[in-house]
């Protein structure tokens, strides 16, 4: 050591770490050491209802007479629907006999296993929200064209924010003022009446005319509301009795949070004729769930309301079709049910036929050569018999 | 050996400074002004250049688990844009009642509708069509009591005393002045959107309602 404190092998060491702060620093970064237009509406009022299992969906709900030694599944925790449908009982209890007769398993083979990237992959379609493709598709004149009750994942945010040919999601939260707003405003001698609210609301929105040019992406929700909200007041819909929802829900209060109270908020948009609503319910990332019981456990949840959605939306709406498709990022994997690159999501629907192409192997995997996610929506599409074909041609057939 | 320690560690915190803003941004940690001429103090730096877009800075992409791109969530924004925020419902509770020196009776149960965080949890707030639609019926609830509290604003809006009340009205929500085309839609309301209104109190609500409504109130 020199005097100075300064010697060749202090030296070499800060050399050394400067290459290694430099190498550290560029491994996430840069390289260094080496380098529609809206179609005519489907003749009868048409829904499109997703359900996103957020965070992933279990073959057992769809495949499970592949699946006999895996998650539990015995030949007592499941039956055979039409089509050859292997359906866990612990979700097909919910099923109404309309449901049970137009269901079908849709193959997805996406290649991929984290959250977000499939989360973000099954709603795009190129760089729009595939669900507002397909809402706008379905076009008719409804104000409140696509909606969503639940949150979605953060990482899908700007998804759910985006808008295609002036058609956005708009989200639900309280019923009663959802209603209100649909018939027109809120009734009593302190509220406005619609017809002057309509010139008020568009005067706010030419007010903040400057601030949403300014801030395009982080006021987005605010120029989409204001268009939604002056559409609605313009359109009214016929009065949708809130003390109903609540009653066949089993609410308590018009908030929306619990998962029934999402199911009664799709029922409401489905009958204000919005074109696509999603449910979001983000609890289904069922690590180490071996015997399928943590799965089992949680579609108790939905059980009830499920039943009542169905029966009310399918069986009892003969002049409507209301699709309904449930969904997660990706099936459950085995041994520790973790994350499958691939899917398979469950259809219910008038013009939906019997059958699968979602059936997987005892491993959980898709047969070679099935569809990927443009071929969940193309059969989507056909369901809902928009026109159009705004995601190709349906490969999977399946549709009366 | 411990003066060499020291200047191991001197050395790498150098290091890390040197290169955390990238090898090819060659110029980021010298002076971007132009060098004072010896012996010329009074020599003034030259104006910096304009910050380049952050989504111009790329680079080799590596995939990480799932296959996904280690930048996929990174966020790229550009400067001086997107910078308002909607309110959030804690917010708009006491500001409403901050600038109309009441608060409505219909804000007390409109929590849900705003979609408001629980307590000690935070959520970027969000608009859509019905908080937009509630906020109205709010705004004009307690607009009728702004307005009878108000002199000015007893008699019919005329485009004049419309004009003054609008361009008062939208200085005090906003906490800014406002535009003149800005004003112009606030007048209108009052003077023909509330045209077949037969209150005079209600015809000023609707107008205040609207400018309450507005990005200028509900963001920041």
């Amino acid at each position: 050591m020199s005097a100075t404190g300064f010697s060749r092998r202090g030296f070499l060491g800060g050399l050394a770490a400067i290459a290694g702060s430099a190498i550290g620093t560029r491994i996430a970064g840069d390289s260094w050491i080496g380098e529609a237009l809206a179609g005519p509406a489907p003749a009868e009022p048409t829904s499109l209802v997703m359900v996103q299992l957020g965070g992933g969906y279990n073959s057992i709900f769809g495949s499970a007479d592949s699946l006999v030694g895996k998650f539990g599944t015995t030949a007592s925790t499941f039956e055979m629907l039409p089509g050859g449908v292997g359906f866990d009982k612990a979700m097909s209890v919910a099923f109404s006999p309309m449901a049970r007769k137009h269901l079908a398993v849709i193959g997805v083979k996406h290649g991929l296993s984290s959250h977000d990237a499939a989360a973000r992959a099954l709603w795009s379609s190129n760089n729009d929200n595939a669900g507002l493709v397909l809402a706008d598709a379905l076009g008719g004149t409804s104000p409140i064209k696509a909606a969503y009750a639940g949150r979605s994942f953060d990482f899908q945010k700007a998804l759910f924010a985006g808008r295609v040919n002036g058609v956005s999601f708009q989200p639900i939260n309280d019923l009663g003022a959802t209603i209100d707003t649909l018939r027109g405003g809120a009734l009593g001698a302190r509220a406005p009446k619609r017809e002057i609210a309509i010139a008020g609301m568009e005067a706010a929105q030419e007010m903040s005319t400057n601030a949403l040019a300014a801030s395009p992406g982080s006021l987005s929700s605010v120029g989409n509301g204001f268009d939604a909200a002056i559409d609605t007041l313009k359109k009214p819909s016929a009065a949708i009795d809130l003390a109903t929802l609540k009653q066949v829900y089993g609410l308590t209060s018009a908030s929306v949070g619990a998962i029934a109270s999402r199911f009664a908020a799709a029922e409401l948009m489905v009958m204000s004729g919005s074109n696509v609503v999603t449910v979001f319910d983000n609890r289904w990332d069922t690590h180490g769930d071996d015997d399928g019981a943590v799965v089992r456990n949680k579609m108790k949840d939905l059980v009830t309301p499920l039943k009542t959605f169905l029966t009310r939306m399918i069986d009892e709406q003969p002049a409507r079709n209301v699709v309904v498709c449930f969904m997660g990022e990706f099936a459950r994997d085995l041994p520790n049910s973790g994350h499958q690159p691939n899917l398979s999501v469950t259809v219910i629907g008038k013009y939906v036929k019997p059958g699968t192409t979602g059936r997987t192997d005892a491993n959980v995997a898709l047969k070679a050569g099935t569809p990927g996610i443009a071929g969940m929506w193309a059969y989507l599409a056909a369901a809902t018999k928009a026109s159009g074909s705004p995601f190709g041609a349906n490969p999977h057939g399946l549709v009366l | 050996m411990r003066k060499r320690t020291t200047f191991t560690i001197a050395m790498t915190a150098a290091s890390m400074l040197m290169v955390a803003c990238g090898a090819d941004e060659s110029d980021a940690l010298r002076g971007r002004g132009a060098p004072a001429t010896a012996g010329d103090p009074a020599a003034t730096p030259a104006a910096p250049p304009a910050a380049g877009d952050p989504a111009l800075c790329t680079g080799h992409e590596y995939l990480g688990y799932g296959a996904t791109k280690l930048t996929d969530r990174r966020v790229v924004a550009q400067l001086g844009v997107n910078r308002s925020r909607v309110k959030p419902f804690g917010a708009l509770e006491t500001e409403l009642e901050r600038v109309l020196g009441n608060k409505p009776a219909s804000l007390a149960t409109a929590n849900a509708t705003f979609a408001a965080a629980p307590p000690r949890w935070y959520a970027e707030a969000t608009a859509n069509a019905v908080a937009l639609k509630t906020a109205y019926d709010i705004a004009f609830d307690g607009c009728l009591t702004y307005v009878a509290a108000d002199p000015k604003l007893a008699q019919a809006p005329t485009a004049a005393t419309a004009q003054e009340a609008c361009a008062a009205m939208a200085r005090k929500f906003w906490s800014k002045t406002p535009a003149p085309q800005e004003i112009a839609a606030c007048v209108d309301v009052a003077t023909t959107g509330a045209a077949s209104e037969p209150a005079t109190a209600n015809k000023w609500a609707y107008a205040c309602a609207s400018v309450l409504t507005s990005a200028g109130f509900l963001t920041y």
